[in-house]
């Protein structure tokens, strides 16, 4: 009985290495393939060569894309935190009649198709006029509150409310107690939230791609479009700059708050 | 009389106001746009009709699309279910914390990168002298032409690639709040470990399979890049047809029609899985 329990972790703990082999193979092929000196996709490269990142990094419409894509998620990223710490306060701290509905209601934009949601985006902005960088980060910011207030949250839940009480008891007014005394305990929270969000605005593509016009369009878009292009050379390496980025944020993120805790 | 608004509830008013005026107030739009009547040169008018969803339900495309969503949804669930099963069982039950940090990174690392990023991977391994098929010709495992791309297969297994990892969580969530000494239970009296683990451990985390495999079947359904660059324009589903009526076609009433169709879908798919996830005690969508 103990040796077949044996065999059968022993197979289990084979497969899950397999598996996580296989996950990382896309990621592999791809950044490889930017440094391929031939003008083809090759994997394995034939010969290192940097030719494809420098022909990504002095095109016009890549900086100008990328330049946006770090600017539309920085604001978003900011708005998002600042929004979810409102909202996660009442959420947390208060009792009152319709706390259930306003939960569902911060989290619904989770629960809605983005297509659907970037549809809708797209006919409330422009009927007001030209789609401006300011829309991409209301969208990103609707898309992004719930995640952020489920991580601060989660955070701020672990706290005792007497923490603050003290504060005041001793003089502190309520500003300056949640400043001084919840601020730097729900730190992690923050940073969390704040680097999720602006990976997430700067990932994002159904969104974006709605919105995307030929004066402002994001990264993402850039790649999207020229996938139907078959522009390649450059386009490999400015995947392989997203992924790199993206995966460094993660191990990042991951040390604040933990990937996993995103997603639950 | 005058009710008293404490001061506190003021700070929900900023994201009460996001919701509302930018989430739940272009929702009403898109429902709005999808009974207007479509008119090819100032893209609608105001006329109200039910033509766009009669059009959106029964024409030949459309229903295509309908079914395409839906087959490949259905097959990337399963697909997914199997495949994750395994994995959130050992991550569950792993007891090196080195070892499930870098196991979990790895799996959440699909669903860090951008999706378009993730397909363009996939169009390259999947392209028909891609990297798949020289790895499959050098070990003479295929003869003759290869197709992966521009079909639902290659979707499916692009899609199976970023729900892994929601799959995965959702299913190991459910399994570590299993009572491990039940099953321990059952081995002692008597019962091999198939059966134990057939008999006991998979029906306890039974709610956890139902909510992963709606969660996965939900978002494959209205995932939109990854069938747009893996089926390209052989393979339409919904979300790729409601692009083309918006970006190509300009026909904004019958893509807003099948916009409403694919939300009243999830609603009530995201409502089953609500109930499920009440039934494991997860704290998934509950903030």
């Amino acid at each position: 009985m103990a040796k077949d329990m044996k065999t059968g972790q022993l197979l289990l703990r084979c497969y899950v290495y397999l598996a996580c082999i296989i996950i990382m193979v896309p990621v592999i092929v791809l950044i490889s393939a930017s440094f391929t000196k031939a003008d083809y996709i090759s994997f394995p490269p034939d010969l290192i060569s940097f030719k494809w990142w420098s022909q990504f990094l002095s095109q016009e419409l890549y900086q100008r894309s990328m330049f946006l894509s770090i600017q539309i998620s920085a604001v978003t990223s900011v708005l998002s935190v600042l929004v979810a710490l409102a909202s996660a306060r009442v959420l947390v701290r208060h009792r009152f009649r319709g706390k259930a509905m306003l939960s569902t209601m911060l989290n619904m934009p989770f629960t809605v198709p983005q297509v659907v949601f970037a549809l809708a985006a797209l006919f409330f902005f422009a009927s007001m006029g030209p789609i401006l960088p300011i829309h991409f980060v209301i969208c990103f910011l609707v898309v992004e509150l719930p995640v952020v207030i489920r991580t601060l949250s989660a955070n701020m839940s672990g706290l005792d409310p007497d923490l603050e009480r003290a504060a005041m008891v001793l003089g502190a007014s309520p500003l300056v107690a949640f400043y001084k005394v919840t601020l730097p305990l729900i730190k992690p929270g923050l940073i969390g939230g704040f680097l999720f969000s602006f990976l997430s605005s700067f990932n994002n593509t159904t969104i974006a791609l709605f919105l995307s016009n030929p004066r402002y369009i994001t990264l993402p878009v850039v790649i999207f479009q020229e996938i139907e292009f078959y522009a390649w050379p450059s386009l490999v390496a400015a995947a392989s700059f997203a992924t790199i980025l993206s995966l460094g944020m993660m191990v990042v993120i991951d040390r604040f708050v933990g990937i996993a805790s995103m997603y639950k | 009389m005058r009710i008293a608004i404490p001061n506190w509830m003021l700070l929900a008013l900023p994201g009460v106001a996001v919701i509302l005026l930018f989430f739940l107030w272009p929702l009403v739009l898109i429902f709005a746009y999808s009974m207007y009547t479509y008119d090819p040169l100032l893209i609608f008018t105001r006329t109200l009709t039910w033509e766009n969803y009669v059009k959106a339900l029964t024409d030949d495309m459309y229903v295509t699309a309908i079914l395409n969503s839906f087959q490949i949804s259905l097959v990337t669930t399963i697909a997914t279910l199997v495949l994750a099963y395994p994995m959130a069982y050992y991550l569950a039950r792993i007891e090196s914390r080195t070892e499930d940090t870098i196991v979990s990174f790895i799996i959440f690392a699909p669903i860090m990168v951008s999706v378009v990023v993730v397909s363009f991977a996939w169009v390259i391994l999947l392209s028909p002298y891609g990297t798949v098929y020289r790895l499959l010709t050098a070990f003479n495992l295929i003869q003759g032409p290869f197709r992966l791309m521009f079909t639902k297969e290659g979707i499916i297994i692009g899609l199976t690639y970023t729900q892994l990892a929601y799959m995965i969580i959702t299913l190991r969530s459910s399994l570590e709040r299993i009572d491990w000494s039940v099953v321990n239970a059952a081995r002692i009296h008597g019962a091999n470990s198939s059966q134990a683990f057939r008999q006991v451990t998979l029906p306890l985390s039974l709610p956890g399979i139902f909510a992963g495999s709606i969660m996965t079947f939900s978002l494959s359904l209205s995932s939109f890049v990854t069938p747009f660059l893996l089926g390209g324009r052989m393979i339409k589903v919904m979300s790729v047809i409601i692009y083309d009526n918006i970006v190509s076609v300009y026909n904004w009433p019958l893509g807003s029609a099948t916009a409403v169709i694919l939300f009243v879908i999830s609603t009530i798919l995201v409502g089953l899985f609500t109930y499920f996830l009440q039934k494991t005690r997860l704290g998934w969508l509950r903030t």
